[in-house]
């Protein structure tokens, strides 16, 4: 591997001064001038119809500026993929927290009195809930009964399918590879089983907010702390039917957490109905409980998975039929269905396949991206058919998975090549720590203990494209501007050390510039799908050699050499064949004339400045909307369906009590092959994170849900992972173990979102090695194990 | 002026609701005083129909932020001088209404002759609550059921039974949480930590009204559905007499993270043995009933029994023998059962 200066190193993160002393500014320190305060009004039905909407005492409270109602909504719908949501309700809510109305007033305060005195008279509608119901061709209602006249929205490869006796089926996505008839034909043995994931929240630390101002001439300002402006602006134009130059999204603060929830719009068509009408600025901030309810939250999913097995563990079918509850409105839930298929296709060799995946509307919160886009939901069916299988078939689990995991080269699901796979190298290195095959320590009391692993994958999605700016400044720094969002995964730092690298600068001389959709570089989807690091990585590393370029073409008659002779290190400048004949590069700056000491060059003779561009385009071969295939052809020649895969093993060894069925955490530890780790330590602080994230949803979390209502909107009834639960020092370990891949730069790939996607599978393969319970649902609570327990006595 | 209380005279649901939303929507008025000393924190309460008490504000703010009361005025009584002492003398210990929890936890006397007080203490919510949360706060601090709490501001309201409604929406709801034992309409639990733990301890509590003093124990403070303070009361102390030698004290709290969270059982036993014999006996639990639930049936089994893993199993199956659970909360008795035995014998 190449020797590198800066990349491959964790030097102090550019953001960390600024959040420990707190001098880091996020979208809630943003003051407009003349700026209002927005409450929204919500349903509280999670199926109704709207028979009137009385405002006038909302607006003759002092302090109100505008109230705005279905009624000021575009009569075009808008959403991502589907066009099925008003910016608010004209006729129909369809869950508890529909937005119903809006107010601007002086102060939150007065805003929030206002809306009470919102007097909106509703006529019930039955509703559904259930997931299997709802998907049914008879359900108890139909969520979008014109859900055939919306218009639909090809995108990022998704191509929707309603199904026509299923009213209430936004989206039938399949994926039929080989002849899976054929595969369960030649199984020696038939697995099947059910598997059920609740609901979850981000819970990111700083609500949704966003800040919206009509300008002089016509066009809006959103400030918004979200990921992915491009998308947003993208959705918002089309929302309201505006030019994009109408449109400027700036998130040039840091987000306090995104994990996928803020990928989508929430409130802002809202917001900027009332900024519209009161041609003042106006800001919105979602309340914790508002987060739950109207804020969007994980998928969740019922999967079916029946797989075929040759004797020696094979794996020769697959077939999978997956429910999704996307809630009431599509948002991005029509293209997890797509992609979240995309979790059975990157692990294992499988040659007969068959997945169908629905997403089903029904009266329940809305849902949006999560970390894993519905691989994790998958995945924790797929790892604990592996381990239950295994036991079936008098295997280690281990070896099953050793025996059918994907290797470079092989053909997966969708008929790619699979390239930068380590998956394989991830479980060696976490069964070694585990130290598998060693039974675990014998029962003390009540407590049993037991180990389990599992292995997650996680794509980036294609195609897509990132563009970055690269500036080399006077005095040698470095700077780099894109549109990525600073969401805490350290992006900025990850992308000064590529330009720093490239151009021989010093990580204490940076500049980064990020977030305003008018001003900088197209990324058009932003810090989503664990692009960044790959994506747009490349593109600052373009945009670097391009400056370089023009370096290099100030410095050649300098150093009297031809450009392409040059090479630049540690503020240098010099002939690669002869490096003591070198320049500082600075110096390219202070072209002909002498200049007063301290004072730096006022002018660079052919450019102006050193400004370098760079565009990444990830290319694919599409598939066909049927089955799924890419063209074979394509294939041989390297193109995917996705930009990459990542994969990661993760392991645990847990206690768990058999009479209270407290489980303890003992022992954890996760590899991850993320190509070439830019940073380490913020490559470990992902595969930390995304642990710990997916033990959150594996042991404690639920959205509980009572006919559409969230009964635990807060931070005490929705339980979070805390520290205090976790093992420490030697107890919790990462390991890198990377799979260079041919396009990402310095073979780097993204880890972020692979991270949770074996978690919830590791948790309930441990608990079964403890105590011999199988659970098919998460989480994985006390009561449930208790009664597993309770019921597996009864049987014996 | 209307008080909360007559919003919820109202014959039917629908209509004690739209009442409700009414009374939110008009002009009201809080007052806020800052008494200086008990005389007069005692007369603003009688001056003041529909006043409350505010000390540490950890319950007070978020019942007023969520609109479950609706108070004409809120008497602070933190700066009264005197009320958060800790004091031990002959006969037992006495703690002031204001002692936080953290004062608890820390106080070397407590930790010392009243171990499962501090432990109590010191498994209550975060260090921030525990700084601000005071003892007579945490004894009076309403229920936290999911139905009973939901948050008015998502236009959704539960007009429960504790609320004057006529049903419990967690029987046929999601009740895992709730009480397996309730003697009334509500299956809510009493979350607080000090409550079991100061039942096992034989304390009482002093209460104080323009009326004069009077002092209850602490099961008399609870009701099935709230306390028996009166509007014009106010408590000022808790007692607890000095434990008999030779008096073995546990407290057990069964959560589902470590730190933070309310109990879904807690046990707490003081139990007296004397040459392995055990003589007295007090057990109490929370997070089990909308009350502070005393175990008299645990109690019963384990005095003039050896102490034992037999006679502590046998107290565990006692204690939930009566229990009725809900639909989704038979859970309970197990890990009642576990942590009673466990406090018995460790």
């Amino acid at each position: 591997m190449a020797e590198y200066s800066v990349v491959g190193k964790s030097p102090i993160r550019l953001d960390a001064l600024d959040k420990v002393t707190g001098e880091a500014k996020y979208c809630t320190d943003i003051k407009v001038p003349g700026m209002l305060y927005a409450k929204v009004l919500r349903s509280p039905y999670p199926h109704a119809r709207i028979i009137s909407i009385d405002t006038s005492k909302a607006e003759a409270l002092p302090g109100v500026r505008a109230v705005v109602t279905g009624k000021d909504a575009p009569e075009k719908r808008y959403g991502g993929y589907i066009r099925d949501q008003h910016a608010l309700c004209k006729f129909i809510v369809r869950h508890v927290g529909d937005a119903v109305a809006g107010v601007a007033a002086d102060t939150l305060e007065i805003a929030e009195r206002a809306v009470d005195l919102i007097d909106v008279k509703y006529e019930q509608l039955p509703a559904v809930y259930d997931l299997e119901e709802a998907w049914g061709t008879s359900p108890p209602a139909v969520v979008h009964p014109d859900l055939p006249k919306y218009e639909k929205f090809v995108a990022q490869g998704l191509y929707i399918h309603l199904d026509n006796d299923r009213p209430n089926v936004a989206h039938h996505h399949r994926v039929y590879h080989g002849d899976v008839e054929k595969g369960f034909k030649e199984a020696d043995h038939i697995f099947e089983s059910k598997f059920v994931v609740p609901r979850i929240q981000h819970v990111p630390f700083e609500p949704h907010i966003c800040i919206i101002k009509p300008e002089s001439n016509g066009s809006l300002t959103i400030w918004a702390g979200r990921q992915s402006i491009f998308r947003i602006k993208g959705h918002f134009c089309a929302a309201f039917n505006l030019p994009p130059s109408k449109v400027r999204v700036i998130s040039s603060f840091y987000v306090g957490g995104g994990f996928g929830n803020k990928a989508m719009l929430r409130a802002e068509p809202v917001i900027a109905l009332l900024a519209m009408k009161t041609k003042r600025p106006v800001r919105h901030a979602f309340t914790r409980d508002e987060m739950y309810t109207a804020g969007g939250t994980r998928i969740p999913m019922v999967v079916f998975i029946k797989d075929g097995v040759k004797k020696d563990g094979t794996i020769v079918a697959r077939e999978m039929r997956v429910l999704l509850g996307i809630g009431g409105y599509a948002d991005s839930g029509v293209l997890v269905c797509r992609n979240s298929s995309f979790g059975a296709i990157g692990t294992y060799k499988v040659p007969n396949m068959k997945l169908d995946s629905y997403a089903v509307y029904n009266n329940e919160p809305v849902v949006t991206p999560f970390r894993g886009f519905g691989s994790s939901q998958w995945i924790f069916a797929i790892e604990s058919h592996m381990d239950m299988m295994a036991e079936k078939l008098g295997m280690d689990a281990v070896e099953l998975r050793r025996k059918n995991v994907q290797r470079e080269g092989d053909e997966n699901g969708n008929g790619e090549i699979a390239h930068s796979h380590g998956a394989r190298e991830c479980l060696d290195k976490v069964a070694e720590y585990l130290e598998w095959g060693k039974p675990p320590a014998k029962a003390e009391g009540p407590w049993r203990r037991g180990k389990g692993l599992a292995i997650g994958n996680k794509y980036s999605v294609a195609p897509t494209s990132a563009m970055a700016i690269v500036r080399f400044w006077e005095d040698g720094t470095v700077e780099v501007r894109h549109n990525a969002d600073e969401i805490g995964q350290g992006v900025n730092t990850a992308m000064a050390q590529i330009a720093v690298e490239e151009l021989g600068g010093s990580m204490d001389k940076t500049i980064v510039r990020w977030g305003d959709t008018d001003t900088d570089s197209y990324f058009p989807q932003g810090s989503t799908s664990q692009r960044t690091t790959y994506q747009l990585g490349n593109a600052v590393y373009l945009a670097a050699q391009d400056a370089k370029r023009q370096i290099f073409e100030l410095a050649a008659p300098k150093l009297k050499a031809k450009p392409e002779d040059l090479a630049i290190k540690a503020g240098k400048v010099f002939i690669k064949s002869d490096p003591s004949k070198s320049i500082n590069a600075t110096d390219i700056f202070t072209a002909d004339r002498p200049i007063p000491p301290g004072q730096f060059g006022e002018y660079v003779p052919k450019y102006g400045e050193i400004i370098g561009r760079g565009m990444w385009v990830q290319n694919y071969a599409p598939e066909n909307p049927d089955n799924g295939q890419i063209d074979p052809a394509l294939a041989r020649k390297g193109l995917r369906l996705v930009s990459f895969y990542g994969h990661s093993c993760q392991g645990a060894e847990v206690a768990v009590n058999t009479e209270t069925g407290e489980v303890k955490l003992l022992k954890l530890g996760a590899a991850s092959d993320m190509g070439f780790p830019i940073n380490p330590k913020m490559c470990e602080q992902q595969m930390e994170s995304g642990l710990i994230q997916g033990i959150g949803s594996a042991l404690w979390e639920e959205v509980i849900l009572d006919k559409g209502v969230v009964l635990n909107p807060n931070l005490r009834d929705y339980k979070i992972p805390d520290a205090v639960n976790m093992p420490k020092n030697e107890n919790f370990k990462t390991f890198m173990t990377p799979a260079p891949h041919k396009d990402g730069p310095y073979g780097a790939k993204g880890c972020g979102e692979t991270q949770m996607t074996p978690s919830a599978a590791v948790i309930a393969n441990a608990v079964y090695n403890a105590v011999g319970v199988r659970i098919k649902q998460i989480p994985l609570t006390r009561e449930r194990i208790l009664k597993a327990l309770k019921e597996r006595e009864k049987s014996k | 002026m209307t008080t909360y209380l007559d919003l919820l005279k109202a014959k039917t649901v629908d209509k004690a609701l739209d009442r409700l939303n009414q009374y939110w929507v008009e002009d009201r008025q809080l007052d806020y005083f800052n008494a200086a000393t008990i005389d007069e924190a005692l007369a603003l309460l009688d001056r003041h129909e529909g006043a409350r008490v505010i000390a540490g504000g950890v319950d007070v703010v978020r019942l007023l932020r969520n609109r479950l009361i609706a108070p004409t005025a809120l008497v602070n009584i933190q700066a009264i001088p005197g009320l958060a002492t800790i004091t031990e003398d002959a006969v037992g210990l006495k703690i002031g209404t204001l002692a936080t929890l953290s004062d608890i936890a820390d106080s070397p006397v407590i930790k010392g002759k009243y171990p499962l007080l501090a432990e109590a203490a010191r498994s209550a919510a975060s260090p921030a609550v525990r700084n601000m949360a005071t003892i007579g706060g945490n004894l009076c601090q309403q229920v936290n059921c999911w139905y009973f709490r939901m948050p008015a501001i998502t236009g959704k309201t539960f007009f429960c039974h504790r609320k004057g409604g006529p049903t419990c929406f967690a029987v046929d709801g999601d009740n895992r949480y709730h009480a397996i034992f309730a003697s009334g309409k509500c299956h809510a639990v009493c979350q607080s930590d000090l409550a079991p733990a100061l039942v096992a301890l034989d304390a009482k509590i002093k209460i104080a009204s323009t009326d004069g003093q009077r002092v209850i124990s602490v099961e008399e403070l609870y009701t099935p559905i709230g306390n028996t303070l009166k509007a014009n009361e106010l408590i000022t102390g808790i007692e607890i007499p000095l434990p008999a030698p030779e008096t073995k004290q546990s407290f057990l709290k069964f959560r589902i993270r470590k730190a933070i969270d309310p109990a879904i059982v807690s046990v707490a036993a003081a139990v007296t043995v004397h040459d392995g014999l055990i003589t007295d006996a007090r057990i109490a639990l929370g997070g089990v009933a909308p009350t502070p639930y005393r175990s008299l049936a645990a109690e019963d089994a384990l005095k003039g029994s050896m102490l034992t893993a037999e006679s502590a199993q046998a107290a565990a199956a006692a204690t939930v023998r009566q229990a009725a659970p809900l639909s989704m909360n038979d859970y309970k008795l197990a890990i009642a059962r576990a942590l009673v035995k466990r406090a018995i014998i460790g």
